[in-house]
């Protein structure tokens, strides 16, 4: 499902007095930019602190916390810390835990001049970034916020209609009488979704979301191995190669003797040739012993 | 898989293989996918090292082939090419293998241009019309079959920039007929296939810069307008999907950290890609090819990052690490970035390259040293560039095309193959062909194999390669000068007018065995559009023509010589036996000249001092005159005053009596003797009063006399103290006359501090061997400070010593000289050297430690209250503070001027720093909470600063001359005296706020009384040799740090000069000496 920018709730953490107009400035941008940000502000004690801060990044979909010079005064103090450093603690550990959660960190300036405290701050931030947190140094602050617009806007796809399964079959129109003969055979055992794949047809987008949601993936060719090779290639690629959690079966039909050295050797792959007769059964062995690894 | 594969290029593009592991660029390789099924043509530009060909290569085509390009077919005929020197043979060549037919007959077929290439393809059974009758009639069968076979036919011009590089397809701004019927054939075949439908596409990759030259092409520039895909810089998320995903797709993995880093680090401009993949090309490699996650350590390890940038355990697993690694490579790690990785790999390879040759070239001569392989590599890499419009760029050359150029006779093609071979290794791949393991021919090159580089980005990153490329463009430059002077000799029948003058020739001689210019390397800087053999022979009569020119030229400058030498050597033996005899008599007129000058000027020096000493004495005699006859004057007038009051007392008198004897006269008349008797009651007490006035003014009279007395004392007093400082062959005349002259003048109330006195008592003392100065065993000081009785000196060679015993404290050997110490404690200093390195010196602990951070030269450095924190004032206008117990060594905090700092001073009692600037600023910084405050402005440069205690002030000195005295508590208005007409070096006061002692550049030292300024100050020390510090010792002594190796000091209590004096005397002046020296008018005195 597409956000738009206005859905997106973008929590801006406090900054050091230092920066404050930058952080102003940061805010007026990312308003204009279309996102929703809030901020907190009026702290009473430790308590609201805590609490104020916790309800925020649960109600945000990513926090920006904009490095200063200055590393502030201790807020709160089991274990002290400043306010900064704590939003963006509390930031983290709602990271570690839900995926899409994102964190941008910037520190626009360069670093001379930055107090030792603070310095050990984005030292340490610096050396625990993981995944969704971003730490940048643009300059400009339209640019940095560019980046968060492409960040989050990266991730949307477009709306496929896909059906899971268990095996998700693709060959090229041009092998179509051996590939459906395989298929019959296959859709016997196990619950089978095939793509054709025609010319003048824009199936990129359809392959890589329906792998996503199959638990093997099969390229099959007889005539067609000039387009498997570079296919099952592509496809490998923008599933995420060896990190999936779909493996590729690139399959060919021994029929032909050309197709004896058309193999795709690459992490998460098996790459055959077969006689035809062998095929929907090794591809159902493959099935059974990615199960099992599952 | 047994192994991973190394998803990171490097240096070079991806192949179609790699394909699967190019990332960051689905969207841009998707728009170009749009733009050739909409238009059929592509012109895809963008800056050097943007990543062109990777995006045709890696991107567009391995889409094409998976069937993600909606085209006609499901096969492809991909027909890449590079213009290189032969754009249409190229093409042609690329078309052969597909169409299987002979290079010359396709090219013979695309020499007509136009729709020659649609022709050829509609010839062959790849073009397949589905439309036709013929198709129609065919069975399903063969319809398939026909299908199978029918391809769409890519044609990629990659590089095309070589169209305009390359002399042989542009020259002087116009296209040969080769080049320009190759790019009419791409621009007509891309129309017709629009127009008709047909599967063909056309794609070019050329570097926008070269965008505007395409004007040449009849139909050039409207295509790039029509078709034109800039390719965009990676926006952040794509940096980050093409540092990552590669790692993932491979099985590897790379922290996200690392990713962070390397996208915030890379530096805009040129070569960012390049020199991303290569970093992380090497990054795999030194992570075992990808066995560990790629992570800061690694990048650390390749000289990327500096290691403060890692977590404390990786600093320290990289700390030992990097101790055990060879000593020769530690000098890769002096300053780690992004760029330095491939400009190290660069390095280590060109070094390691010998080594490599002997251990695995087996197959080439091992008649070579090192100095031989380091030969080859520059002149290589010198060929395969080239300068084109102010450009660094690529020159393709063969193999023996370079070995000719090296020309040695040693060093054949195999000998350069086989060095240039680590730059070609699999994990380098800097130069092409590369080194495949596997395949024999792409090891052993043949003599006619084309070497290239493989991107730009070497040649704008490898400093080596810069500096190689830099002295081929001077030889080039100068060459064409050399072309243009040999022009005109040749021109001019190879006429002697014509031949080089000295200069010139001695130049072209030296440019000539440093260049040794031959043939190949004429003919590699011909620009004109010859074939390669005409380019050759020209250059060969070229080279032959270059020696002949420089050997008569050198010739006839010889003959030139000789009759010269022979006319001159006659002319010599006259002129050297009259040169020698007015010698001897110049010699002997000049020493008498210089005897007589320095006799008259002595002469002349005495006759003043004389004079002023006369003029002095009858000055004071003058006043005392005055005075007598003021005195005189006085006393006559009280006299006159007196004689009045007696008249009018016997008057009053007489008066008296009158009215007494009338009483009895005149009774009557009481009230008229009343009155009358008050009246002589008023008269009395005038008389009374005058009598008074008559006393005083006798009393002044006698004072008047008195002072008279004392002036004319005080007169002789100074003739003394004058005298005094004369040089007599007897020295007690010297200590008798200092010591009558401090008598004289203290007992008449002289100023005791008077500078004659002072000065005639010094020299005596002087004379009678009190000693005012310490010679330093070093020569060049640099610091001086002194702690109680101790007077530390430091020097710039790293030595300390202690002046007052001559004695060494601490000796450390600098390499480097030192530029400025400082003493911040007795056992502490920092020292500031000349490359910009700042070292801190604890002697007692035998403690040391180096600021990494300011690389700049120290003026001022101070150890605060808390013994801790050291503050570094720093030339370029910045003002460091430093933990000395920090573990990081990094600065606690930084304080930014507007000016280049002069000079830093410390106040302990109110812990604050004060420094003086370059434009005349002097800021109070506090050492608590760093804030400010300017306390002055002037237009001059503070030279000097000091603190003074007792009064609560700064003391400035500034480059025009002048002290500023600047009140901290506001009990006084600022102070601004002239002291020198040259720079105020430095200053000093004293623990009793009495004395500011003053050092200017001219050599000259002054004291100065601070409760007057305006008094004459005392000049303790006028010598060439300037002191360039001062300092007085907790006794009042003033100490002088001097350029001449010597360490002065000087009393400032004359009582202790008059003391020793007194006691060095051993004599009384003879009744007759006191005449002479003292006067006959004042009573002879013994001591």
């Amino acid at each position: 499902m597409n956000k738009s920018f206005r859905d997106i709730r973008v929590f801006l953490a406090k900054t050091s007095a230092d920066i404050t107009n930058l952080e102003k400035m940061l805010t007026k941008v990312l308003l204009r930019a279309g996102f929703n940000v809030f901020t907190l502000q009026n702290f009473d004690n430790q308590d609201t602190i805590v609490q104020k801060t916790e309800i925020a990044i649960q109600n945000s979909d990513c926090s920006i916390h904009l490095m200063g010079k200055n590393y502030g005064e201790n807020i709160v103090f089991a274990p002290p810390m400043s306010l900064p450093e704590f939003q963006f603690e509390t930031a983290r550990i709602r990271n570690q835990h839900e995926t899409d959660f994102k964190i941008f960190v910037w520190q626009p300036e360069s670093e001379i001049d930055i107090e030792q405290r603070q310095k050990k701050f984005i030292h340490r931030i610096r050396n625990s970034i993981h995944h969704n947190m971003i730490f940048s140094n643009q300059e400009s602050v339209v640019a940095f916020v560019e980046d968060i617009r492409a960040m989050i806007s990266n991730e949307n796809l477009s709306n496929i209609e896909l059906k899971p399964s268990d095996i998700f079959f693709m060959y090229n129109e041009l092998d179509n009488d051996s590939a459906s003969e395989t298929l019959e055979l296959l859709s016997d055992i196990v619950k089978v979704e095939k793509l054709k794949v025609e010319q003048n047809t824009n199936y990129e987008e359809l392959v890589v979301q329906q792998i996503g949601c199959s638990k093997l993936a099969v390229i099959y060719f007889e005539q067609m191995a000039d387009w498997a090779l570079p296919f099952v290639q592509q496809v490998w690629k923008k599933i995420g190669g060896a990190s999936s959690k779909t493996p590729l079966v690139l399959i060919g039909n021994a029929n032909l003797n050309g197709n004896r050295n058309k193999i795709f050797d690459a992490p998460n792959v098996t790459s055959l040739i077969l006689a035809p007769e062998l095929i929907p059964l090794e591809i159902k062995v493959l099935f059974d012993k990615n199960l099992e690894n599952q | 898989m047994s192994h991973k594969i190394c998803p990171y290029p490097g240096l070079r593009p991806f192949t179609q293989e790699e394909a699967i592991f190019f990332k960051g660029r689905d969207v841009h390789i998707r728009q170009i996918v749009r733009q050739l099924e909409e238009r059929k043509i592509v012109m895809i530009t963008g800056a050097s090292g943007d990543g062109k060909s990777s995006l045709v290569y890696a991107g567009v085509i391995p889409s094409a082939k998976a069937g993600f390009f909606r085209a006609m077919h499901t096969r492809w005929l991909i027909c890449d090419f590079r213009p290189e020197r032969s754009p249409l043979r190229n093409l042609a060549a690329a078309l052969s293998s597909h169409f299987q037919m002979e290079t010359d007959e396709i090219f013979n077929e695309l020499q007509y241009g136009f729709s020659a290439l649609v022709d050829l393809y509609q010839s062959t059974t790849f073009f397949l019309n589905t439309n036709s009758p013929e198709f129609q009639k065919l069975t399903d069968e063969e319809k398939r079959q026909k299908k199978f076979k029918a391809a769409n036919l890519f044609i990629l011009a990659d590089q095309f920039e070589e169209m305009f590089t390359n002399n042989e397809n542009f020259s002087n701004g116009k296209p040969s007929n080769e080049s320009y019927t190759a790019v009419n054939l791409l621009l007509e075949t891309a129309k017709i296939a629009l127009e008709k439908n047909l599967p063909i596409y056309i794609a070019f990759t050329m570097r926008s810069d070269f965008i505007s030259q395409s004007v040449a092409f009849k139909g050039l520039p409207e295509t790039i307008g029509f078709s034109q895909f800039f390719v965009p810089r990676l926006k952040r998320h794509e940096l980050q999907q093409a540092i990552e995903e590669p790692a993932l797709l491979a099985g590897g993995k790379i922290s996200k950290r690392l990713t962070e880093l390397l996208i915030n680090h890379l530096r805009d401009g040129f070569d960012r890609l390049p020199v991303l993949q290569h970093c992380l090309n090497r990054l795999w490699y030194i992570a075992e090819e990808g066995k560990f996650e790629l992570d800061l350590i690694h990048l650390a390890k390749l000289s990327g990052i500096n290691f403060n940038f890692l977590s404390q355990e990786d600093a320290d697993v990289f700390t030992k690490w990097f101790e055990n690694i060879e000593e020769k490579e530690k000098k890769f790690f002096q300053h780690p970035s992004l760029d330095n990785v491939l400009n190290t790999h660069a390095t280590r390879l060109y070094e390691t390259s010998f080594e490599f040759y002997q251990k695995n070239i087996s197959w080439a001569p091992q008649n070579i040293s090192q100095q031989h392989a380091h030969f080859i590599l520059k002149k290589t890499f010198q060929s395969l560039t080239k300068i084109d419009f102010g450009r660094s760029v690529r020159n393709r050359m063969t193999l023996m095309e370079i070995t000719q150029i090296i020309d040695q006779p040693n060093i054949n093609y195999e000998t350069v193959c086989g060095i240039l071979t680590v730059f070609r290794l699999p994990d380098s791949t800097f130069v092409r062909p590369f080194f495949d393991p596997e395949n024999i021919e792409t090891q052993y090159l043949k003599a006619d194999a084309i070497l290239d580089i493989t991107h730009e980005a070497l040649i704008r990153n490898w400093k080596l390669l810069q500096e190689w490329e830099k002295e081929e463009e001077e030889n080039v430059a100068t060459f064409f000068d050399f072309k243009q002077q040999l022009q005109r000799w040749l021109e001019h029948q190879k006429s002697n007018g014509f031949l080089l003058p000295v200069g010139p020739l001695s130049f072209f001689e030296t440019w000539y065995e440093k260049c040794l210019p031959n043939k190949f390397w004429i003919a590699k800087y011909d620009s004109r559009s010859l074939a390669k053999e005409e380019k050759l022979s020209q250059g060969k009569q070229m080279a032959l023509d270059i020696i002949e020119f420089l050997k008569k030229s050198r010739n006839f400058l010889i003959l030139q010589e000789k009759k010269k030498k022979r006319l001159r050597i006659s002319a010599l033996i006259f002129s050297i036996l009259t040169i020698l005899v007015l010698s001897a008599l110049t010699y002997w007129a000049l020493n008498e000249k210089n005897y007589a000058l320095q006799q008259k000027q002595l002469a002349v020096e005495k006759t003043k001092l004389a004079e002023f000493e006369k003029n002095k004495a009858v000055e004071a005699n003058d006043e005392a005159d005055l005075e007598r006859k003021k005195a005189k004057q006085s006393a006559s007038e009280a006299w006159e005053a007196k004689k009045q009051s007696d008249e009018a007392r016997t008057f009053a008198e007489k008066m008296r009596l009158l009215a007494e004897g009338q009483t009895f006269l005149a009774k009557q008349e009481s009230e008229n003797t009343k009155i009358e008797k008050s009246r002589s009651d008023s008269l009395r007490i005038i008389a009374e009063n005058q009598k008074q006035l008559a006393e005083k003014q006798r009393q002044l009279a006698l004072s008047a006399s008195d002072t008279a007395t004392k002036l004319s004392y005080l007169a002789l007093a100074q003739s003394l103290g004058l005298k005094a400082t004369t040089n007599y062959s007897d020295k007690s005349l010297n200590s008798l006359l200092a010591f009558w002259a401090y008598q004289f003048h203290t007992k008449n109330g002289g100023n005791i501090y008077d500078p004659v006195i002072y000065n005639g008592l010094r020299f005596a003392a002087n004379l009678a061997g009190k000693t005012e100065s310490y010679d330093l065993s070093e020569e060049f000081s640099s610091d001086m400070e002194i702690f109680g009785e101790n007077i530390l000196i430091s020097f710039r060679n790293g030595i300390i010593s202690n002046a007052a015993k001559n004695s060494i404290r601490f000796h450390t050997n600098f390499e480097i000289p030192v530029n400025q110490s400082f003493l911040i404690s007795e056992k502490q200093i920092i020292y500031s050297l000349e490359n910009k390195r700042i070292l801190y010196f604890d002697i007692e602990k035998n403690k040391s430690l180096e600021f990494l951070e300011p690389q700049d030269l120290v003026r001022g450095a101070i150890l605060l209250n808390d013994k801790n924190t050291v503050v570094l004032a720093l030339r370029s206008g910045k003002i460091y503070f430093y933990s000395l117990t920090s573990q990081d060594n990094k600065p606690i905090s930084i304080l930014i001027f507007d000016s280049r700092i002069k000079n830093l001073i410390y106040c302990a009692e109110k812990n604050s720093l004060f420094a003086g600037f370059f434009n005349g600023e002097i800021f109070e910084i506090s050492a608590i909470n760093y804030q400010q405050k300017k306390l002055s402005q002037n237009n001059f440069r503070v030279e000097s600063l000091c603190f003074d205690k007792k009064n609560n002030s700064l003391v400035a000195g500034f480059s025009d001359g002048k002290i500023k005295i600047i009140s901290l508590a506001g009990k006084f208005a600022d102070k601004e005296i002239l002291v020198s007409s040259s720079v105020v070096e430095s200053v000093c006061v004293d623990n009793s706020g009495k004395w500011l002692g003053c050092a200017s550049a001219d050599g000259v030292t002054k004291l100065f009384r601070l409760t007057d300024l305006n008094e004459k100050p005392l000049i303790l020390h006028n010598s060439k040799q300037k002191i360039k510090k001062l300092r007085f010792n907790s006794d009042g002594e003033l100490y002088g740090l001097s350029m001449d190796k010597k360490v002065y000091f000087w009393e400032t209590d004359v009582k202790n000069y008059a003391n020793f004096v007194e006691k060095s005397i051993k004599r009384n002046f003879s009744e007759s000496e006191w005449q002479i020296w003292i006067g006959k008018n004042v009573p002879y005195q013994k001591k």
